[in-house]
């Protein structure tokens, strides 16, 4: 535990001197700044005119999710890969730690990073609360919030998993962006072409849907949950098997 | 002479033993492929084959598989001994096995919490207005069904998605007296015009022997549905007019066209009595 603690905080710290990650942060940060400054004219300028919608944080949650399916590549591409192509892995190998540490310290990493953004867009739904009365929904607000946590744990997991079985960056930046762009594009198209079970399935693994029309709506399932820590479960099992097979290949 | 004659006799053994191993990739690409088909028919993507064909193709190729794997390993026993008892066949063949027991542990989990039957998907609505959560009315009117519902969706592509949200919601408070499925009337344009179906969007909802078209999915529209089956009967309520009482047709400062959109929606028709 305490191992993947320190891994964990290594690359939390590591994150600060990349470039990526400034990069990164600000474009979520800027994206969402501007998006929530239009949502606020729309809601004013309606209200002028007697609409009654009150403004609440999923749309802004939802645009950061959304931002994190082309992000997130390319905070994992380099977790593990750029080890491997630097040959510090085989340090990290010798030392006395398990390879599932290693990779959820470096999962666990990202996750602190991807928290640390989120925790300053939590000044939107603090402005939101004091514009309206008599003030937002909270507990679909924590529901959101758990939703935004989810995806991006079990998206930092499924790119450390194939940063894992990449020695090039680039490639585990294609591949990780595919796979998501399926998870969360993709799915549902798939699942609208066939019929009968088979869109049960499609419609079953589309992430968008456990996102946007349940944890984002206020609706929790325990299959949302499952879902994304099976996510989350694979992708760890992928990074620490694909460090195994280093080990013996 | 005696070597002479082993190492000619290892010679055909190898190029033989060659052919079995070419042998069984073949027959494992067949495998492949029938197994894509075999997957594609399950969705009922692919319709070019019987199923049942399909199948005992499969069993063939894969026998084919086993019998060259096997004409390999009688004719070059060494080298099989030593690629099972090697250090990556050995640390491999785990791996494997860990990945199939591990993925099959995750598919087996999604798959338990999906089933109705074991009614592990809890649900819990975080809205403070409870969006997510059935009126009280249809949650009564599904208590009160006699027998089994079976609801038919006839959507076109892409609108399913809200549809099924609240279909399965419906299903999911209705101790399994509600069922639904959907249909793509342009792919089955026979299905909708069989169920009297015109246009996209629309649900057939059926008990016994009785239907009732459901015009689009929402809660009101489906509790307007299963009502009228519930009580086939036409209940009327009569509105007294031609005393100054208070208009419910038309829309006005005090008129009553709420009140009869509502009664409305509970399966009652509103008439106007002049006494």
């Amino acid at each position: 535990m305490r191992n993947i603690w320190i891994i964990a905080k290594r690359e939390y710290n590591h994150y600060f001197i990349s470039p990526i990650a400034y990069v990164v942060a600000f474009i979520i940060l800027i994206t969402i700044g501007i998006y929530f400054a239009y949502i606020i004219g729309i809601v004013t300028q309606q209200a002028l005119f007697g609409g009654m919608q009150a403004p609440d944080i999923t749309p802004i949650n939802w645009l950061f999710v959304f931002l994190l399916v082309f992000t997130i590549p390319a905070i994992t591409m380099r977790s593990l890969s750029e080890e491997a192509r630097t040959g510090t892995l085989e340090l990290l190998l010798t030392a006395p730690i398990r390879d599932f540490e290693l990779v959820t310290g470096k999962w666990l990493g990202g996750l602190l990073f991807i928290l640390t953004v989120l925790a300053v867009t939590l000044i939107y739904p603090i402005i939101l609360n004091s514009l309206v009365t008599p003030g937002i929904d909270q507990q679909l607000m924590i529901s959101s919030y758990l939703g935004v946590i989810l995806v991006a744990a079990s998206f930092l997991a499924l790119g450390v998993g194939i940063s894992a079985l990449f020695t090039n960056q680039i490639a585990a930046f294609f591949a990780t962006f595919g796979l998501f762009f399926i998870l969360w594009f993709m799915m549902g198209l798939f699942g609208n072409l066939v019929q009968g079970s088979g869109s049960e399935i499609f419609q079953y693994l589309n992430m968008s849907i456990h996102f946007t029309e349940n944890l984002n709506a206020g609706s929790i399932n325990v299959s949302d949950l499952v879902y994304f820590f099976s996510l989350i479960a694979l992708g760890l099992f992928v990074g620490t098997t694909a460090v195994e097979v280093r080990r013996w290949r | 002479m005696d070597n002479k004659k082993q190492s000619a006799q290892r010679a055909r053994n190898r190029s033989a033993s060659i052919i079995a191993l070419v042998f069984a990739l073949l027959a494992c690409i067949a495998t492949f492929f029938l197994g894509v088909m075999r997957g594609l028919a399950a969705m009922q993507l692919f319709s070019g084959l019987e199923v049942q064909d399909l199948n005992r193709y499969l069993l063939i190729s894969a026998g084919l598989i086993i019998l060259g794997v096997a004409a390999y390993a009688i004719m070059e026993p060494d080298r099989v001994r030593r690629f099972l008892t090697g250090r990556q066949a050995r640390y491999g063949s785990n791996t494997l096995i860990m990945s199939i027991a591990f993925l099959s542990i995750l598919v087996l989990l999604n798959v338990m919490v999906k089933t109705p039957r074991f009614a592990l998907d809890k649900n819990w609505d975080m809205t403070e207005e409870k969006l997510n959560t059935l009126s009280p009315e249809l949650s009564a009117a599904l208590e009160t069904l006699p027998e089994k519902v079976t609801a038919t969706g006839f959507f076109s592509q892409s609108s399913t998605a809200s549809a099924d949200e609240l279909l399965s919601r419906i299903q999911a408070n209705s101790n399994g007296k509600f069922e639904y499925s959907f249909v793509n009337p342009d792919r089955d344009p026979q299905a909708a015009l069989n169920a009297g179906i015109t246009g996209d969007g629309k649900i057939l909802l059926q008990m016994g022997e009785h239907k009732e078209i459901v015009a689009f999915a929402s809660e009101s529209e489906i509790l307007k549905g299963l009502l009228k089956l519930l009580n086939p009967g036409d209940n009327v309520v009569y509105f007294l007019t031609g005393h100054g009482e208070r208009e419910i047709k038309q829309a006005g400062d005090s008129s009553l066209t709420r009140a009869r959109s509502a009664l409305e929606t509970k399966n009652y028709t509103v008439r106007t009595l002049n006494l």
